[in-house]
């Protein structure tokens, strides 16, 4: 698993894929619930206590069962950095799964533009 | 020029194209122009956002501004890419344990 080939990847975009050992729904419990979305995401969910931290932080922005989940990311020392991290999963036989990883988006589509919209998410800029 | 206006000329595929162009060395107006398929008052616009970016310098001589890469410009970008080039994969190896963990 490497970060996908660069030719042709545009600059701004990091794609991640690989195979899972694991059925699309256990996937999405590890991708959806807490605390297993924060244990692997590595950020602090938004809008709750700890504004002040210094960490990246992430909201579930949009989740499509057993085959697409999009996080709203913003790392504090990165403000302006593409917003969007997806998840795509693709059932393979033998109870696998395909995984692809993408970080990316224009800055008007993160939680920025979240917050914006649904003022009662206060996010530590 | 901040990070914002960086990503921003980065996400446009023309503005690519055009710093592509200027990885093979310095160009003038013209030579930019060719191949990209698009009008000149066009690839001056786009080089504009690139310039107030910081992406790329021009430097007249005579009648001719010739544009190169400025290699500093992007250095925010570079520094992006590498922390989630890193972070990602590692993140993904964590995922793998915690599938193996919520069996047990």
């Amino acid at each position: 698993m490497t970060p996908a080939d660069e030719a042709g990847m545009k600059p701004e975009e990091i794609v991640v894929e690989c195979e899972m050992a694991a059925a699309p729904e256990k996937l999405w419990r590890a991708l959806t619930e807490e605390p297993f979305l924060a244990d692997w995401l590595g950020g602090e969910p938004a809008g709750e206590k700890g504004e002040e931290r210094n960490g990246p932080r992430y909201q579930v922005v949009e989740a499509e069962p057993y085959s697409r989940v999009r996080y709203a990311w913003l790392d504090p020392d990165h403000p302006d950095a593409p917003p969007m991290v997806t998840v795509e999963l693709e059932r393979l036989s033998g109870g696998r799964t395909w995984f692809r990883l993408t970080h990316g988006g224009s800055a008007e589509s993160g939680l920025v533009a979240v917050n914006r919209n649904s003022p009662p998410l206060a996010l530590a800029a | 020029m901040n990070e914002s206006d960086i990503f921003r000329a980065l996400s446009d595929p023309t503005r690519r194209a055009v710093l592509e162009r200027l990885l093979e060395g310095e160009k003038n107006a013209t030579e930019l122009r060719e191949g990209l398929g698009i009008s000149q008052p066009a690839v001056s616009q786009h080089v504009a956002v690139l310039r107030s970016a910081g992406l790329i310098a021009e430097k007249k001589s005579g009648r001719h501004v010739h544009y190169s890469l400025s290699p500093e410009g992007l250095a925010p970008v570079l520094d992006w890419l590498a922390r989630y080039r890193a972070y990602w994969p590692s993140r993904v190896e964590r995922l793998k344990a915690l599938l193996k963990e919520m069996d047990q």
